[in-house]
């Protein structure tokens, strides 16, 4: 009973592991494509954070080295941040006034 | 019939009274903003003379002061005063000067600025008028944040030592819009540290940040151009409005950026009143 748990654990770990492909040129152009879209919507708001800059410019510089697997990652996390930065953004235009001395 | 009279009648009171109060809430009234920042620093801290809030963190910290007040015996800008009087007082190639490019030669005036143009539409600050004065004269445009830039601004600020700051917002739109514009930069949060200019120097006014003591946004931009042993030189307030948006993980604007401007305008006239106090000195 034991090593079968310990069989389908494995199996299980194994499959969920091979779901999630490698990532390759496609995909990381992909997420670098989607994370450029997204920093210039950002960036046109004037809602840019630094931080994402450096993220993009990482990835850029990964995908250019063939280096796909730091390409995507970075390229994810600067998706992530230009999003949260935009979404800051938005909420800012009305609560800004909570902060304003009255 | 009298009934549905009735019933569009309260309606239409009832929309008049909810639409009155959210037009006077968005409608921008800088001289009640000014009275109502300046009674909440003058609440928050009744032991600090009205006058002395130009000196930031100074005022707020008694051993800070005494240091302060032993850095100026000699005071760190110095080099600066000297070397922007030289350069505000040589003449341009075709011999005009900076001073004719400026009310009363461009002494005692720094307590005006930032203005609102009505050519442009857009807030002119002290730099942005020693650039279009250069322009004019043939020359090309200094860097906005320091060097020879914050020399001559500090020069012509010394000039304006004690002056009452006397920010003007006329009564025309486009004014009005830059100064509203300016006050929401402050309030906003940005970066990925979600802090606004007011996180620090509104509420955390006082309070210490690591090693420095938050100075209050009341006088803010009264000791500026200023000497901050962080940056090993003087510089002008644009180049400290860059410098938080990258301490909160911002990206900066340009330096002669709309926003960096309107923020300024918003920020010198809830000053007025207040003594000029630049050029300065801070940590």
């Amino acid at each position: 009973m034991k090593a079968l748990f310990a069989g389908v654990l494995i199996v299980g770990l194994i499959g969920a592991a091979s779901a999630q492909a490698a990532p390759d040129q496609a995909s990381a152009s992909a997420a670098l494509a989607q994370a450029d879209a997204s920093a210039k919507k950002a960036g046109e708001m004037g809602a840019q954070w630094n931080v994402t800059v450096k993220a993009l410019k990482a990835a850029h510089t990964a995908a250019e080295s063939a280096d796909y697997a730091t390409a995507q990652t970075e390229a994810e996390k600067a998706d992530t941040l230009a999003k949260l930065s935009i979404e800051q953004a938005k909420e800012q235009k009305t609560l800004w006034r909570n902060e304003a001395i009255k | 019939m009298q009934g549905k009279t009735m019933k569009r009648m309260l309606i239409v009171a009832l929309s008049i009274g909810l639409v009155v109060p959210a037009m006077a809430a968005s409608n921008p009234s800088p001289a009640s903003d000014l009275k109502a920042f300046q009674d909440y620093f003058h609440k928050r801290f009744p032991t600090v003379p009205p006058a002395d809030f130009v000196n930031g963190p100074y005022a707020m910290n008694a051993d800070m002061r005494a240091q302060w007040q032993d850095i100026m015996q000699f005071p760190p800008y110095q080099f600066a005063l000297d070397s922007g009087k030289t350069l505000f007082e040589a003449a341009f190639p075709n011999g005009h000067h900076y001073g004719d490019c400026f009310a009363n030669k461009g002494l005692g005036i720094a307590q005006n600025y930032p203005k609102f143009d009505p050519k442009s539409g857009k807030i002119i600050t002290i730099e942005i008028a020693v650039n279009q004065c250069r322009t004019k004269n043939g020359q090309p445009p200094l860097d906005l944040q320091k060097g020879d830039m914050a020399d001559i601004v500090a020069y012509m600020t010394s000039t304006s030592d004690g002056k009452p700051i006397d920010v003007k917002i006329p009564n025309d739109p486009r004014a009005l819009a830059a100064y509203e514009a300016g006050k929401e930069y402050f309030y906003s949060r940005r970066g990925q540290l979600n802090f606004s200019c007011a996180s620090c120097h509104v509420q955390g006014a006082g309070d210490h940040l690591r090693a420095e003591v938050l100075a209050p946004a009341l006088g803010l931009t009264a000791a500026f151009p200023m000497y901050r042993s962080t940056w090993g030189d003087t510089g002008t307030v644009v180049r400290r409005f860059i410098e938080c948006n990258i301490q909160v993980r911002a990206e900066p604007g340009k330096p002669d950026s709309t926003a960096y401007r309107d923020l300024e305008y918003f920020l010198a006239y809830m000053n007025n009143g207040l003594p000029v106090a630049g050029p300065g000195a801070r940590p």
